[in-house]
């Protein structure tokens, strides 16, 4: 890749549409972790992911032409990347393998986290795992239309009117969606909200 | 917001610090690049505004039978206007548009003959 000095979206995509490639190779390195984010916790699946991340790049590379820059970039390719992932699972006639991916060791610095000691301690691995193995478990019970909006805002931190945008649906519909979701998570997870007394310091 | 939500919410920070094993991105931009190459070559100038034919096309929805209909409807009728079968006999008043001066023959059609064979006496065999 040649070296380039750091240039806006905005810039990046004019070169894109004239034909520079190289500046759209720039936006698929830019965004294919944060895209990944949301098309993985979606599936549950890293092959799925990959593949549906190849998808969605070329789909918004195709239509480049038609991004009139009434949003950011990343807005109008998260909302393609939502749009594909949520037909490809309603297509997918069967549940796919599910795959974990690694933590992170941010975690172990993450206050909140440290906080659930008597839930999870990320000092403590194999309790971090069973975590998340259980968590993935929940998250792929959601309705599509439930898991989106918890990746979206929890996992993602996107506020509730840009989900709604994205969506096509009111924010109060977000909202709502989200409520229920915890409360169908919070089912799921009671063994890790409610502790044990064993467990108890 | 409940405890138990709360804690819910603490649970699926958990998910934020998930990330891909190691060298997963290693190829997805040479992949990439390699599906972009088989990509149709660039397009005409002249083939956008047919793409956006096709798209407005596409948008219309239930409104594009009814003008499809429609033009047919023109199209046939126009045809139909100007199209005339062989044999018929208004194709001779279109061709001659001129008013027709019609005066009754003085005789019966039969006696009617041409000046030029009236004199002329049958061949002998």
């Amino acid at each position: 890749m040649s070296e380039r000095e750091v240039t806006s979206d905005e810039q990046l995509v004019v070169l894109a549409r004239s034909g520079d490639t190289e500046a759209f190779d720039e936006l698929v390195i830019k965004y294919s972790p944060k895209l990944y984010g949301l098309v993985y916790h979606m599936t549950s699946n890293r092959e799925d992911a990959y593949d549906l991340l190849q998808d969605i790049f070329t789909k918004s590379y195709r239509s480049l032409k038609k991004f009139r820059g009434e949003s950011s970039f990343y807005t109008w390719i998260y909302t393609i990347a939502t749009n594909m992932t949520l037909n490809f699972l309603k297509k997918r006639k069967r549940r796919s393998t599910w795959s974990l991916d690694v933590i992170d060791s941010g975690l172990q610095n993450d206050q909140a986290m440290i906080d659930m000691s008597h839930i999870a301690n990320p000092r403590h691995q194999s309790e971090v795992n069973e975590l998340q193995k259980r968590l993935n478990e929940a998250m792929q019970a959601l309705s599509e239309a439930h898991r989106v909006v918890v990746t979206m805002h929890d996992i993602q931190g996107i506020a509730h009117g840009q989900i709604g945008d994205i969506l096509k649906v009111s924010e109060g519909t977000v909202r709502s969606r989200l409520f229920y979701a915890h409360r169908q998570l919070q089912g799921y997870l009671q063994d890790f909200i409610d502790p044990r007394p064993d467990l108890k310091k | 917001m409940s405890d138990s939500e709360k804690k819910v919410k603490q649970i699926i920070r958990l998910k934020r610090y998930e990330k891909p094993p190691e060298g997963f991105f290693e190829g997805f931009l040479e992949d990439f690049q390699n599906r972009r190459e088989q990509l149709p070559a660039h397009r005409p100038e002249g083939f956008t505004a047919v793409e956006r034919i096709k798209s407005w096309w596409n948008q219309v929805g239930v409104t594009k039978w009814m003008v499809g209909c429609g033009a047919a409807y023109a199209i046939v009728a126009i045809g139909m206007t100007w199209w005339e079968p062989k044999g018929s006999g208004s194709a001779h008043q279109k061709t001659n548009l001129s008013p027709v001066n019609h005066e009754p023959s003085k005789r019966p059609l039969e006696q009617q003959q041409d000046p030029q064979k009236k004199n002329q006496s049958p061949k002998a065999f």
